[in-house]
């Protein structure tokens, strides 16, 4: 059962990115509950600062390698050895130096295409999703950070304050429990 | 820790650019009506584009006897055109893939227009050997479907089938990859849409995207992994290309020199054509901040690179006809220089690894127009490199009874320069409808590459006032800071509260 979550946030926006670190190693060190962070280019050091772990994308990748090589060479072999062995020049019905071009135009091909839809898939990103945007200016040159509005918000707005944010707004976290993309309006 | 040399001029221009400004720049292209400029090259372009569909439709409906082809040379215009084009496809990935792997940040500027336009060129590369397979419509043999022919699996065996799996994987990842990193834009010009339509469209194709920092996260790793794959890619497409002829057992093509030099060439040919439409583009779309002349500059220092890698190849192919000692090969080489074709084999040494040796002078590597007129010229001469190895490699062969000579129909002309077209049609509805600079990572590079520079830095040649010597500029200013009163009197800009971050 597909579940909409929705949180009470406060929203806060900064109008620099190293401002927003200074804030967000603060914010982590008081231990704020942060539920999401938009920036409008990737941010170096943030993943640190956010304790982000890194992806295993690339786990995907491999995955998706091997079955791309394997995909090949199954071909290749069914085609040229089992199915209809033909006797070009005198040539090996199985020869595998001339097999290397096409296993590895495969590999790439099916890495790269499976890779990428995965993270899609696992950024719940597809043609159709309605994006949940907090404040339009993140993907132009703001950084937002939402926290939760639990009874700790009173210290964070103050920290915020003192940390340079440029403004703080209340608004609503809204999340699906899918594992992939959802193309329904959830606002 | 990033540490950028003051000394080094900085790959953004502009005193008062800062983020919000980058994003006004590139999206306001893709905003606003263009202009009649725009439209008057959109118009030529289509009615280029008319005339190739015009001529491929007459080729395919009357047969391939419309060109010049005979027994001895089967090869000619096409495959030139098709090899030409598909090296002139190279620089896009080489610059997003390779560069980015070497951490190369002035790739930001250029390489997502220098992918599209691997893009386009590699759909006019492809449109050639489809069309010189005669029946069009038997085109699908090449792949390996089930069928009631025997059953006919194609030859694995064969260079020219790898020729496909090659292209046709080096263009769908290309696509990929190039998609991959225009969403973040896209979403970008949706937040900034005005009408309801048009964010509507572009919510679609930015696939919902909001830039929160775990999609930014695993964003950066999909870029980097497929830099990685797309680097070796890139590499085997000439590679495999080159295949075509050095599987071959004819003197002057069966040369394992061929992978290398092929691969050189491609990219010498496709950063000559990356500078030929960056110079136009960043004076027609305003874009000198973005696309300085620091970056035609480095791009002129890849060409003497890589103008020198296939110098060295030609040279080492004579050496190697004189070394074998092999008559026929000797023959080839010789027939190159002085036989009927002398002109392609001159032109090809005269504008390939003559003419970039200029870019040695800093003066003309600086210089937009200069420049420009140069890598026209590469071009021609890289066009001329494919002519000379695949007709001169096969006019004269073994037999003397059999030699022949070629000359292009109208037909093919006509082909050829109608691929201009649509590459053109293209490249300009690219220009008008997506963001031709990769917004959010020239913004990542921003602050690293204006940190601590001068002011006087931050303006471009094209402002005048600044001629790019950066370190003479810093020199006198330490100096003049010495006479004060002791500090320095180098003024930080004004990005942001606290100066670079990264």
């Amino acid at each position: 059962m597909i579940k909409i979550k929705k949180t009470d946030c406060i929203v806060a926006v900064f109008d620099d990115d190293t401002t927003l670190l200074g804030a967000l190693t603060k914010a982590r060190e008081k231990g704020f509950n942060i539920l999401d962070c938009f920036t409008p280019f990737p941010v170096h050091g943030i993943e640190k600062v956010l304790g982000i772990k890194r992806s295993n994308l690339a786990v995907a990748a491999f995955a998706f390698g091997s079955f791309g090589f394997l995909l090949a060479l199954t071909m290749m072999t069914y085609t040229m050895t089992f199915d209809w062995p033909e006797d070009i020049g005198g040539k090996p019905t199985w020869p595998l130096t001339s097999m290397v071009p096409i296993l590895f135009e495969l590999t790439v091909l099916c890495t790269a295409f499976g890779m990428t839809i995965t993270f899609f898939w696992t950024c719940k990103l597809m043609p159709g999703v309605i994006p949940v945007i907090y404040d339009k200016r993140s993907t132009d040159d703001h950084f937002v950070v939402l926290f939760a509005k639990d009874k700790r918000e009173a210290e964070v707005r103050e920290t915020m304050q003192q940390n340079g944010v440029k403004e703080m707004k209340e608004d609503q976290y809204i999340t699906h429990n899918f594992p992939g993309p959802l193309p329904i309006k959830l606002r | 820790m990033h540490f950028e040399s003051p000394v080094r001029e900085p790959l953004i221009l502009g005193k008062d650019t800062n983020y919000h400004t980058i994003t006004e720049d590139i999206c306001i292209e893709t905003e606003r009506r263009p202009s009649k400029y725009w439209f008057m090259s959109f118009g030529l372009a289509l009615a280029v584009l008319t005339l190739l569909a015009s001529c491929i439709t007459y080729t395919i409906m009357t047969g391939i006897g419309v060109w010049n082809l005979n027994k001895t040379i089967g090869w000619a215009y096409d495959i030139t055109n098709f090899v030409w084009w598909i090296g002139i496809g190279h620089a896009g990935t080489l610059i997003s893939a390779i560069l980015l792997l070497f951490r190369q940040q002035w790739r930001t500027s250029i390489n997502r227009s220098a992918e599209a336009m691997t893009i386009f060129a590699v759909f006019c590369a492809g449109l050639f050997p489809v069309i010189h397979m005669g029946r069009v419509w038997n085109g699908y043999m090449n792949l390996p479907l089930p069928n009631d022919l025997g059953p006919l699996w194609p030859n694995f065996n064969s260079a020219l089938l790898w020729d496909v799996f090659a292209i046709s994987t080096y263009l769908s990842v290309s696509v990929v990859f190039w998609y991959t990193g225009l969403i973040p834009d896209l979403a970008t010009m949706r937040d900034r849409s005005k009408s309801k339509a048009r964010r509507n469209v572009l919510t679609f194709f930015s696939f919902g995207w909001t830039g929160s920092v775990r999609h930014w996260n695993r964003f950066e790793l999909v870029c980097l992994i497929l830099a990685g794959i797309a680097t070796p890619l890139v590499l085997s497409v000439h590679t495999i290309v080159s295949f075509d002829f050095a599987t071959s057992v004819l003197p002057g093509w069966h040369t394992t020199i061929f992978p290398p030099y092929f691969v050189a060439g491609a990219i010498f040919s496709g950063f000559a054509m990356v500078h030929t439409l960056l110079i136009i583009a960043r004076k027609v779309m305003h874009l000198e901040k973005y696309i300085t002349i620091g970056h035609l500059e480095t791009m002129s220092k890849v060409l003497i690179l890589t103008g020198g890698l296939v110098s060295l190849a030609y040279g080492t192919e004579f050496f190697m006809a004189w070394y074998s000692g092999y008559g026929y090969e000797q023959f080839v080489f010789m027939n190159r220089l002085f036989g009927p074709y002398w002109f392609g084999q001159w032109s090809m040494i005269a504008f390939n690894s003559c003419l970039p040796q200029l870019f040695w002078f800093r003066k003309i590597r600086r210089n937009p127009t200069i420049t420009f007129i140069m890598a026209a010229f590469i071009n021609v001469g890289m066009w001329f490199e494919r002519f000379v190895i695949i007709v001169m490699g096969i006019h004269r062969d073994f037999l003397p009874s059999s030699w022949a000579m070629y000359s292009p129909t109208w037909v093919e002309v006509c082909i050829f320069i109608g691929t201009f077209g649509l590459f053109f049609t293209c490249f300009l509805l690219f220009c008008k409808y997506l963001p031709v600079i990769a917004i959010a990572e020239v913004k990542s590079i921003f602050k690293i590459t204006r940190g601590g520079k001068p002011v006087g830095a931050l303006v471009g040649a094209d402002e005048q006032d600044y001629n790019g010597d950066l370190a003479f500029e810093l020199a006198a200013q330490a100096k003049a800071a010495s006479h004060g009163n002791g500090h320095s009197n180098i003024e930080m800009m004004d990005i942001g509260k606290t100066g670079p971050s990264h």
